[in-house]
């Protein structure tokens, strides 16, 4: 696995075009000066931002600041502090950027409230809520059935897996097990959204920082992916396949074979693009060290997926929480070192080339079996049946009009979703609507510890680590 | 179905003998059959119930629910579906609850792996005959064998046979028949036979080839004849005017009164969007038990034909539409411009107690006191004497008359007047013996009777004891008399009256601390309230042609004498019937499914109606277009919300708006007086004696506006003609 | 420095392979059969609507786009009076098809069916029988084929 431990030292210090000064005797008395012959060295900017409180400068002379009364900021809070209880009647807020919901880079419509110091930011404030649509809400009055197609478009870039969590719940509570087959055809899917996923995010990711080419190299990628969906349910991206009881329906004929010779090119083209940006310069200087994430603060604020693992926390529910038929199969976990959007980059890819070899297990193991639970009273009986069975019709008239009956219960049931931890919290009062159904979308913890990543970013690497959220506004808003 | 008490505390009252007056602070003594209670077993649970009932009945007081198609408890036991098999510890076979007595210490078991297995296989013999219709069959959705299906039975079937088919029986053109779909669990043939009286429906055939039926190709007739269709379980037996309409799962479901006629039958209507889609009845124990006859049930497409929709002002002989203000404007000033001699109020047969008592604050504001109903006769004071409550309600009530042991009834036709009463008097001909005579045109009533005569010289031969019936009514403990409205419309009615309550008076056991056996039977929704607020004229009123008359929905105006080509008349109603045709302006007010709305039945009970949809066009509920007219005229109102007419209906008369569902009776000494006040009644000695007493109700099919509008009430009068 | 030649490199042999892009509308993308996409409204053979007014597809729908209003026709049998489909609302699920008990309405294969105005979108029963007649062969072709998976 590439490790960029090194390599940064050793380009910075070949491509640097000034002499890296650590010397702080040399810094000008004004800080405007400073920042004109400061170098322009882009891996000392991090020894700059902290060189704030190591100046030797009068402060009071550039902000109308005021000490904060003791005990009331963190001793590592190196932002500008402004006193409330002013005692004149200066006082200067943090100068504000709205990294509107209009914007290419914005994933959708996230709407930033950057606090901004010169062009380093101290705080960034999502505002969200733009794409809110109720769903929680909604899925109340809907049966279990009706309520699956509000799941798949949630992370609308991972239906299946948003299917699969839901439809893992409703099993809990229904205390059913559903068949080998179905479980296997459900892992098949769930990799091939993970890769549908991670090409987005990657190829959305690079495009944002600036190279426009792997967006459409894996936009094609993901075409043939979408015609694996098509193929099984009708539809390239909201499926309405993965059930509670099973999937819909059984794999066409054919399908597997494709899936095969897709999964055997799929390396060749992550390749490719790998050649393109792993090691470029410009992407590496983009990416590496920033939006850096310790592993207590990524655990702090409830992140989870590849933005954990890239801070080198190994942790990944498939693994650790077993769930369909993960733990008969054989893949790695890529985890990263340090915690910027490099390595989470680099988990990502990487979490592609598992899920191929996770797609390959499952053609070669797939069994042979019924698709769907065996009892029509959970899921609707062939359409055979239904024609010439007396009871048939009456359990497909019932379970399409009224749906099924679900025990009073409540379960939080997740899984590892491609962008995290997904989870849906389902309380059931004993009808066939869900009583409750949250939704733990893991977008929406990136979103809330952006912060904690872009603190002290410019605004350039803000972009960066947006895309290395991979943010999708259909789950952070529901 | 929904009810408005629970089936525990409804079984109780019938099993125990609860007080034949409901709501009487007196103890209840000389109740018949208080059987001894017995304990038993129940899943563990302890019952206490008593000796005779069935296990379904005991395990229903316990709350454990028992399937079953075939038991239903306001019906005798048949015990042919098997589903309710229980298991009795210490016996060999499965028990059908439903026919089982219970035994004291019995432990019942109503779940374990042998009855899951023989409801099972119950559902898959039921199902091994019944056709593939649940997408076409109009019960689906609310189909017992569905939900019994789901919960108890297979998932899949294992009969792969061709199924019987059964011919579809053309029984009337309320009630579909769809037979292939019919389980003979007989519920209907029960009713029909014991409830409804009508036996010409039964089974023939047996086993397989058995087949329920009129077998002699007649229609079922009976008014009750909607209510098999809610007896039904499955798909067999529908309504056909509402065939293929809608689902349940769409309709949104109201709980209102029905006013066709006065006893005020609790309804659930099922609406959808803005059309009321069907109407069925909610189990209220104390009024209509879980019946409602055919007008009710089939009346409501009447309520799309015929609509006033807007103000409406007759120009030269054309109505014109007209706004709101336009319309009350001309009316007030023609209100102001008459004098209080000159103006008149009918209200019509289906005025809700709000409006009446609005538009008897205005009149009386005006300082007019000619406040009549819609009846002949109506310009004198009522015959009944309305001073006193007894005098003109079902005093017996509705539950006390199944405890009468005899009955004589003067001048009225039940089965068609009150056809849940006649159900009632029939379920105390059957199971108490009861007794009845007959005064008035021969008709079948569903029950044997004495016919006593049909003039009201047959009082006499009851008064000097030449009768033998008046030896039955002597005797008996629990007597009732029963006299229709209509006698009041007799051109002797004062006469009669008065010889009916010195009847009244000499027999012995007729009112007692316990027991009113005097009643008078209401034909329409408005006359019990309206006698309670005193809607009627005073003794000075004018009864010759009025200048100003306004109709409350009147618009049956038989002998109306106030009404000529000069009078200005306002109709303020919801169909264009009689009384539109007779108007000046027309005020389109809203019908009783579009209002909230206060109506006292014939026992005196208050019951209100709630709003299931939105009046059609510009129409506004009754009482708002009093209260607008009122301040158009000059002298508003007092009220400006519900709340505030409601607390005025309480100072009219406190019975308007009691709601918790007990009947305020009168004391025996009142009843006796006001029986007194009648007997003293010479009435008017130029009248000449009437020969027969009349019926009001020609046909039953079309007795008021929305019935009148009804292509299902017309194709009913033509098919029964 | 190299780093940025491979990359360049790579781009450059894309340059010269064949483009994925398809010319839509000469070149069409793949669909297999079970693709949902504009409804239809089926018939018998003999020329009979399939559609019986169970209101299962109206039931369903997670949308509740589907309105149907019925009535006995003059034969007696069970037929739509009203059967509209809002095609704004309709979120292509094919719940409904799957509820239809006698394969009344489908989710045909067509995709190009934009209109100019909102009210075109809003199909009565008239627009998706038509829609039936003219897509009743590859429907029915696209249903023989599924039939043994549903």
């Amino acid at each position: 696995m590439f490790r960029a431990t090194g390599l940064s030292q050793k380009l910075a210090s070949r491509f640097s075009l000034f002499a890296k000064t650590n010397s702080l005797k040399s810094a000008p008395k004004s800080l405007v000066t400073g920042l004109l012959n400061e170098p322009s060295n882009l891996f000392a900017k991090r020894a700059f931002a902290s060189k704030i409180d190591n100046l030797d400068l009068d402060t009071s002379t550039i902000f109308a600041q005021r000490v904060a009364p003791p005990g009331t900021i963190p001793d590592d809070y190196d932002g500008v502090y402004v006193d409330s209880n002013k005692t004149d009647n200066q006082t200067i807020k943090p100068f504000t950027l709205n990294f509107g919901p209009q914007h290419p880079a914005a994933h959708g419509v996230l709407r930033l409230i950057i606090e901004l110091d010169g062009e380093i930011i101290t705080h960034c404030d999502p505002h969200v809520g733009l794409l809110h649509r109720g769903t929680e809400k909604l899925m109340e009055y809907k049966t279990y059935v009706q309520a699956l197609p509000y799941m798949d478009r949630l992370d609308y870039c991972s239906t299946m897996t948003n299917e699969e969590v839901f439809s893992l719940s409703v099993e809990k509570l229904l205390n059913i097990d559903i068949p080998l087959r179905a479980k296997y055809i459900r892992v098949l899917f769930a990799e091939i959204t993970r890769i549908l996923n991670h090409l987005m995010a990657v190829g959305a990711h690079v495009m944002d920082v600036g190279g426009f080419t792997p967006f459409v190299y894996f936009c094609e990628e993901r075409e043939k992916c979408f015609e694996f969906y098509e193929r099984v349910c009708g539809a390239r991206m909201h499926a309405n396949y993965v059930r509670p009881g099973g999937v819909a329906w059984d794999l066409p004929r054919g399908l597997m074979e494709d899936i095969y010779q897709f999964a055997n090119q799929f390396p060749d083209r992550l390749n490719e693009v790998e050649e393109i940006v792993t090691a470029n310069r410009i992407w590496m200087n983009r990416t590496v060290d920033v939006g850096k994430l310790t592993v207590q603060e990524a655990l702090d604020w409830g992140f989870t997926g590849p933005v954990l693992r890239g801070s080198g926390l190994r942790w990944d529910i498939r693994k650790s929480h077993p769930y369909e038929v993960y733990d008969r199969l054989d893949f790695d976990i890529p985890v990263g070192t340090r915690g910027d959007c490099y390595d989470r980059y680099l988990v990502r890819f990487e979490e592609m080339r598992q899920s191929v070899r996770i797609i390959k297990q499952c053609l070669d193991q797939m069994p042979a079996g019924p698709v769907k639970v065996d009892d029509y009273k959970i899921s609707p009986p062939p359409r055979a049946a239904m024609k010439n069975d007396m009871e048939s019709v009456i359990h497909h008239f019932k379970l399409f009009s009224e749906g099924y009956n679900v025990p009073v219960g409540e379960t939080y049931t997740a899984i590892e979703a491609p962008k995290g931890e997904t989870g849906v919290y389902m309380v059931s009062n004993g009808s066939s609507r869900p009583y409750k159904c949250h939704i733990r979308a893991p977008g929406f913890y990136h979103l809330g510890g952006m912060h904690v990543m872009a603190k002290h970013s410019l605004i350039a690497d803000l972009v960066a680590i947006i895309g290395t959220c991979d943010l999708v506004f259909g789950e952070v808003d529901r | 179905m929904l009810s408005r008490f629970s089936k525990v505390a409804a079984l109780n009252k019938r099993l125990l003998g609860k007080p034949l007056n409901g709501g009487f602070a007196k103890s209840f003594s000389t109740s018949p059959l208080f059987k001894k209670e017995i304990e038993l077993f129940v899943d563990g649970k302890s019952v206490h119930i008593e000796e005779g009932s069935a296990i379904i009945q005991a395990a229903e007081k316990v709350g454990v629910d028992i399937p079953r198609f075939c038991y239903h408890e306001r019906l005798g036991v048949a015990g042919n579906c098997r589903m309710c098999l229980v298991e009795i510890e210490k016996s060999p076979k499965l028990a059908a609850s439903c026919a089982m007595p219970v035994s004291p210490g019995m432990r019942v078991i109503t779940t374990s792996e042998r009855i899951k297995s023989s409801r099972e296989a119950v559902m898959e013999f039921l199902l091994s005959s019944h056709p593939l219709d649940c997408p076409i069959c109009d019960q689906a959705g609310e189909c017992d064998l569905q939900e019994q299906s789901m919960r108890y039975g297979g998932d899949r079937s294992r009969y792969l046979e061709p199924k019987r088919a059964v011919e579809d029986k053309n029984i009337g053109p309320f009630v579909k028949t769809v037979m292939n779909r019919c389980i003979q669990c007989t519920r209907c043939v029960r009713f029909a036979n014991e409830v409804a009286g009508a036996p010409e429906f039964g089974t023939t055939g047996r086993g397989n080839d058995l087949q329920i039926g009129t077998y002699i190709s007649s229609a079922l007739r009976t008014e009750m004849s909607g209510n098999i269709i809610d007896l039904c379980p499955v798909g067999a037996l529908t309504s056909k005017p509402y065939a293929f309409k809608a689902r349940p799962w769409e309709l949104k479901k109201t709980e209102s009164i029905d006013v066709m006629d006065a006893i005020g039958s609790n309804i659930r209507v099922d609406s959808r969007g803005n059309e009321v889609m069907r109407i069925l009845p909610i189990t209220n124990d104390e009024v209509n038990e879980e019946w409602i006859n055919d007008k009710t049930r089939f009346s409501y497409d009447g309520l799309k034909n015929q609509r006033l929709v807007n103000p409406l002002i007759k120009v030269n002989d054309r109505f014109v539409a007209a706004t709101w203000s336009e319309a009350l404007q001309l009316i007030a000033t023609k209100f102001q411009n008459t004098s209080p001699n000159g103006i008149s109020a009918i209200a019509g047969n289906m005025a809700d107690s709000e409006s009446l008592v609005a538009l008897k604050d205005l009149f009386n504001a005006a300082g007019c006191e000619n406040l009549k109903v819609d009846s002949t006769n109506n310009s004198s004071a009522p015959a009944f004497d309305i001073d006193i409550r007894s005098n003109y309600l079902l005093n017996t009530t509705l539950v006390g008359t199944e405890h009468a042991d005899a009955l004589l009834i003067i001048g009225s036709d039940p089965r068609h007047e009150a056809s849940i009463l006649n159900i009632r008097i029939r379920k105390a001909y059957l199971y108490n013996n009861l007794n009845v005579g007959l005064i008035g045109n021969p008709s079948d009533l569903t029950y044997k009777y004495s016919h006593i005569g049909t003039d009201p010289s047959a009082i006499d031969s009851l008064l000097n004891g030449s009768h033998p019936f008046s030896k039955v009514l002597a005797e008996a403990k629990r007597p009732m008399i029963l006299v229709g409205s209509a006698v009041s419309e007799l051109s002797n009615a004062d006469q009669t009256i008065s010889k009916i309550s010195k009847l009244a008076l000499n027999i012995p056991n007729l009112i007692t601390e316990e027991w009113n056996g005097f009643n008078v039977l209401q034909n329409y929704a408005s006359r019990t309230a309206a006698y309670d607020i005193g809607f009627t004229p005073n003794v000075n009123s004018n009864a010759a042609a009025s200048e100003f008359v306004y109709l409350l929905g009147a618009d049956e105006l038989e002998g109306d004498s106030s009404i000529n080509s000069d009078t200005f008349v306002v109709y303020q109603g919801h169909h264009g019937d009689k009384g539109a045709h007779l108007a000046n302006v027309i005020l389109p007010g809203a019908a009783f499914t579009e209002k909230a709305s206060t109506f006292v039945n014939a026992e005196g009970r208050s019951q209100v109606t709630r709003a299931a949809i939105n009046p059609p066009g510009s129409s506004r509920e009754d009482w708002q277009i009093i209260r607008a007219l009122s301040e158009f005229i000059g002298m508003t109102l007092p009220y400006n919300n519900i709340s505030e007419l409601r607390s005025r209906m309480n100072d009219v008369s406190p019975t308007l708006n009691s709601y918790d569902d007990s009947l305020t009776s009168v004391s025996a000494e009142f009843a006796k007086l006001g029986l007194k006040n009648l007997s003293s009644k010479t009435g008017d000695s130029k009248s000449k004696p009437a020969s027969e007493f009349v019926y009001p109700i020609k046909n039953f099919y079309m007795t008021d506006p929305i019935s009148r509008s009804s292509s299902t009430m017309a194709k009913a009068t033509a098919d029964f003609a | 420095m190299t780093e940025i030649l491979r990359g360049g490199w790579i781009v450059l042999q894309a340059f010269f392979t064949e483009p994925f892009t398809i010319f839509y509308p000469w070149e069409k993308g793949p669909l297999s059969a079970r693709f949902r996409g504009e409804h239809a409204l089926r018939r018998y053979p003999s020329g009979e609507e399939r559609c019986i007014s169970c209101k299962l597809c109206e039931a369903i729908c997670p949308a509740q786009a589907i309105t149907i209003e019925s009535e006995p026709r003059e034969d007696g049998s069970r037929r739509t009076v009203r059967y509209d489909i809002d095609m704004t609302k309709c979120i292509f699920c094919g719940l409904c098809q799957e509820a239809c008990p006698v394969d009344a309405i489908v989710e045909g294969p067509n995709f190009e069916y934009s209109t100019e105005t909102r009210e075109e979108l809003i199909y009565n029963k008239e627009k998706l029988l038509e829609n039936g007649d003219k897509w009743e062969v590859e429907i029915s072709r696209n249903i023989r084929a599924e039939q043994s998976y549903r």
